[in-house]
């Protein structure tokens, strides 16, 4: 049962809501979507895949899944082929990212690239290929450089732990680990 | 400036690792990197980048619930350009001439706190029941210039205002739902615990951060009689 708020009922006019209900679905192609609610289904984890590689944090992942599917509902026109709703999803998530980005720090931390996977429909999404690249960016750092960043991020240890397993000041670890990061954008970019 | 662009990505870093948002700041560019390598390594771990069904599943009635609207309203609209009338996003869009990279951003900016100016909904007047009387809500004296108070009966909640000398009153709950509306006293305004939406105390739709934007509230008429406060409302049945 939809609420009617408080307007009389006799006078349905602009506010005339409460009779929407499920989604119209449309009869569409083969190659297409039935309906917004198997855009969704179809799309979330990726995107939020997507998403959580960019900013790293379930939170703000959650918020930008979110802003895409909001943003792109009144455009986007189901009918269009699986394809064409993916790529324009895609596009959306890139800006929605932008966005984020700038108004959090002011700057593009990471970006959607505009010719990003996505090409297979039908399909989960490959499996991530993020563990092995870290691996192999750790790898390449120096020992102590090394050994913050595991301590840190893979056994997750706070900074006082960490200063103390490594027998250096608080100080000293946050420096190393400002550095160890550094280093590690360096070397990643070399891939 | 450097020190201070120092701590924001020391505070980015730390939030990362404590599973937080990442905080506001102004990022030294030269630690963008560092802070991307921050992040991949974070998103790294196994299983940390699943969705929760938790939020799938809100997600998708959201989603749902968004749609239904719109369809709703592009069925109301009918004919004339969809484009117009619904949000300043889709106009943006429109514009953009199907190019999504100019118009969503602004768009979702925009979409998420929108004054009333060009909400899809009029006015949607005065409450008038079929059945109605008039029912003493407060007094002269408890209703001071520049007071508000909240009523409820049986049958009708809502705030009656005193603005200079003048009472008048809106209806307590949201236009969206339903969800009963609450005096947010330091901003004299009313607003939604249901999804931020803001009313002015003469109901006219001051925030919101719905799809479309919901109608104004409708008034409640009121009346001075022997030093009451009295509100036209429904007869209780």
């Amino acid at each position: 049962v939809t609420f009617d708020g408080p307007a009389p009922r006799r006078s349905p006019g602009p506010d005339g809501r409460g009779s929407e209900g499920e989604p119209r679905l449309r009869v569409v192609g083969q190659d297409s979507y039935e309906s917004w609610d198997h855009v969704y289904v179809d799309n979330v984890s990726r995107l939020y895949r997507l998403m959580y590689s960019k900013v790293g944090n379930r939170l703000d992942a959650e918020d930008l899944t979110a802003e895409v599917f909001m943003a792109a509902l009144g455009p986007l026109q189901v009918d269009l082929s699986r394809g064409e709703v993916r790529a324009y999803l895609l596009a959306t998530a890139r800006t929605v990212l932008a966005g984020f980005w700038r108004r959090r720090l002011r700057l593009e931390v990471t970006s959607i690239e505009p010719d990003h996977e996505d090409a297979a429909p039908g399909l989960p999404g490959p499996p991530s290929q993020a563990p092995d690249r870290t691996a192999t960016i750790l790898q390449r750092l120096p020992d102590r450089y090394r050994r913050i960043l595991e301590l840190r991020f893979l056994e997750a240890m706070s900074i006082k732990e960490a200063a103390s397993a490594m027998d250096v000041t608080v100080a000293n670890a946050k420096v190393l680990q400002h550095r160890a990061l550094k280093l590690a954008a360096a070397s990643g970019g070399e891939t | 400036v450097r020190r201070r662009r120092r701590a924001d990505i020391d505070r980015a870093v730390e939030a990362l690792l404590a599973g937080e948002r990442l905080p506001e700041g102004e990022l030294d560019p030269r630690d963008a990197a560092a802070l991307e390598a921050a992040i991949e390594l974070r998103a790294a771990r196994p299983g940390a980048d699943s969705p929760s069904e938790e939020f799938v599943t809100d997600l998708r009635r959201r989603v749902a619930q968004a749609h239904a609207e719109l369809e709703a309203e592009t069925t109301r609209t009918t004919s004339s350009a969809p484009a117009e009338p619904r949000i300043g996003r889709r106009a943006l869009l429109a514009a953009a001439g199907g190019s999504v990279a100019a118009g969503v951003v602004g768009a979702v900016a925009e979409s998420r706190f929108r004054g009333q100016a060009s909400g899809t909904n009029t006015a949607t007047g005065p409450i008038v029941p079929d059945n109605a009387e008039w029912v003493p809500v407060t007094t002269d004296a408890a209703l001071p210039d520049g007071e508000v108070q909240r009523f409820a009966t049986a049958t009708a909640v809502g705030f009656v205002v005193n603005r200079g000398g003048t009472v008048s009153a809106v209806s307590g709950a949201c236009t969206h739902q339903g969800c009963l509306l609450a005096l947010n006293q330091p901003l004299g305004r009313l607003d939604c615990p249901c999804h931020r939406t803001s009313f002015a105390l003469d109901g006219s739709l001051l925030l919101y951060q719905l799809q479309r934007a919901p109608a104004p509230l409708p008034t409640i008429s009121v009346r001075r009689r022997n030093g009451t406060i009295e509100a036209l409302l429904p007869k209780e049945v």
